[in-house]
């Protein structure tokens, strides 16, 4: 029987607005873009508040109350929770809601919505720890299953998430490696005594993510019974099907008018007609299902483009440079103590700063100029640097010394 | 096919349904159990399935027909198969050598018991 597990990732960054080289030293508010440009982050937030978190988690309370068997499982970055506290709290309040019912689970990652894995292991753990208290403190649960940023994933990370205390993670259900094998198993990451491995069945995941309202598409439109009736093919070829995706889908990337949000109201009801389905949250997979066998991943995986690598954010020498010249930094900040320095510097990790930064205009080139609010990789890169150079030059001053 | 393959060892490689999780898993498509099901499969599939797990970079169904049935014989005929009517035609092949093999085994015995 094919347990259907929803995951939703929840995340906005802090975009840095157009910081120029003349800002340098004088101007310290890396994130405070203002008026109608698409750099302005309360804006933006406030514009997918409305259009996706609160319709989304009205829909989702409404799913949860009619169908005792419905669960999902969401991941917030700490930098999405700030932002939600500070510009929309009511967001905040609906996504509580939601967690008190007991049958939404709320997974563990890095709270800067990080690229730290690949620059700090140290600062890793740390932002893992932030985020983790951060939920604790907002929504009274300490998350069990973890997903690093972007589904970025290999055995390393896995076995990192098992040391940190994690049962279980997840990672895209890329082809290159699963070979013949299936997604929609329990796996255990190679290294690894504890932990369960949950991979994203991106065929279905992105048929509601990307494919939903292309009318190129043949299957379109998508209904919930006919997306139901492919749940139903797993049926004794899979113990799971894991549907992995942006929030922001619903409303937000596919708009309301798509019938998004019908799609969703009747996709219960469509799945559960089938008495061998149900819903699952990550960790009641793991607890029913012991993992079929290991799988050996030890190259990055992640959810972004056609490629599932890091190119998305580590494929050019301008994201080379900008993601080196932030965590050269890490030593001086963790020195000054400066809470505000600290906050500046983890804020400027955020893998969306190096994903604007991307030249790749060829088969995703469409996602990222969707993506990206910067006119170009290039004004984006400067942004940053120069936001960077003067964070540098704050720490010069506050340490005295040459960094 | 070597001669002194046993009966049994030949029907465990032509029918025995492995468990789901060690199913041939078609991307987009079907799943294969047995080698049994392979043949019936692997020439209904279209062309990008087929080259999605047999390119200039893996031959999915190689490693299966290994891993998997346990055919290193098959497997490393496999390999070497770059169409889709190569490598149907080499488990059709080796399917009906299996049956052969299978079929021929009672006359072997009842001869066997007469003598």
């Amino acid at each position: 029987m094919p347990s259907v597990c929803l995951y939703f990732q929840v995340h906005q960054p802090f975009r840095v607005k157009k910081y120029s080289y003349f800002n340098i030293g004088h101007d310290h508010q890396y994130f405070n873009g203002e008026g109608a440009d698409s750099l302005n982050n309360r804006r933006i937030f406030e514009k997918v508040a409305g259009k996706c978190y609160l319709p989304a988690n009205r829909t989702l309370l409404d799913m949860l109350e009619r169908h005792p068997a419905f669960r999902a499982s969401f991941s917030f970055s700490g930098v999405f929770l700030e932002q939600a506290e500070h510009y929309a709290p009511a967001v905040l309040e609906s996504f509580r809601d939601l967690v008190r019912t007991g049958r939404v689970e709320v997974l563990g990652e890095t709270y800067h919505h990080s690229l730290s894995f690949l620059g700090s292991r140290d600062e890793f753990a740390r932002q893992v720890a932030m985020q983790g208290e951060k939920v604790r403190r907002l929504f009274g649960v300490k998350p069990k299953v973890f997903r690093n940023t972007e589904l970025i994933y290999s055995n390393e990370v896995a076995q990192l998430a098992e040391r940190l205390g994690f049962r279980g993670i997840l990672a895209e259900g890329a082809d290159h490696i699963l070979g013949w094998r299936s997604p929609n198993f329990v796996y255990r990451p190679v290294g690894t005594k504890k932990i369960g491995l949950l991979l994203k069945n991106y065929r279905l995941s992105d048929d509601i993510a990307f494919r939903f309202s292309s009318r190129a598409w043949a299957e379109w439109p998508l209904s919930a019974d006919k997306f139901a009736s492919w749940v139903n093919q797993v049926n004794g070829n899979g113990t799971n099907v894991n549907l992995f995706m942006d929030y922001e889908t619903f409303g937000e990337h596919q708009w309301a008018d798509t019938g998004i949000f019908e799609f969703m109201r009747h996709l219960p009801e469509q799945v559960l007609k089938h008495p061998d389905n149900d819903f699952a949250t990550p960790s009641e997979l793991l607890a029913r299902h012991r993992p079929v066998a290991e799988l050996d991943v030890p190259h990055f995986v992640s959810w972004a483009d056609v490629e599932r690598d890091l190119s998305a954010w580590r494929g050019n020498p301008l994201q080379d440079d900008a993601f080196a010249a932030v965590y050269r930094l890490e030593k001086p900040v963790q020195e000054s103590g400066d809470a505000v320095l600290m906050d500046d510097w983890r804020k400027l990790q955020t893998s969306d700063h190096f994903y604007y930064m991307c030249t790749k205009w060829f088969a995703d080139g469409d996602v990222h100029a969707y993506f990206n609010p910067y006119e170009s990789p290039y004004e984006a890169f400067t942004s940053y640097m120069n936001a960077v150079e003067d964070l540098r030059l704050r720490l010069e001053t506050k340490g005295g010394e040459h960094v | 096919m070597n001669g002194k393959m046993t009966a049994l060892e030949a029907k465990r490689l032509l029918m025995e349904a492995n468990p789901a999780w060690k199913a041939f898993w078609f991307h987009n498509g079907p799943v294969a159990r047995s080698l049994k099901q392979l043949s019936e499969t692997l020439p209904k599939v279209k062309a990008d399935v087929f080259n999605h797990h047999v390119n200039a970079i893996k031959n999915d169904l190689a490693a299966w027909v290994r891993d998997v049935i346990g055919d290193k014989q098959l497997a490393g005929d496999m390999a070497k198969a770059k169409t889709q009517t190569a490598a149907a035609d080499l488990v059709a092949n080796r399917v009906a050598e299996l049956e052969k093999n299978l079929a021929a085994e009672p006359r072997k015995k009842a001869a066997a018991k007469k003598k």
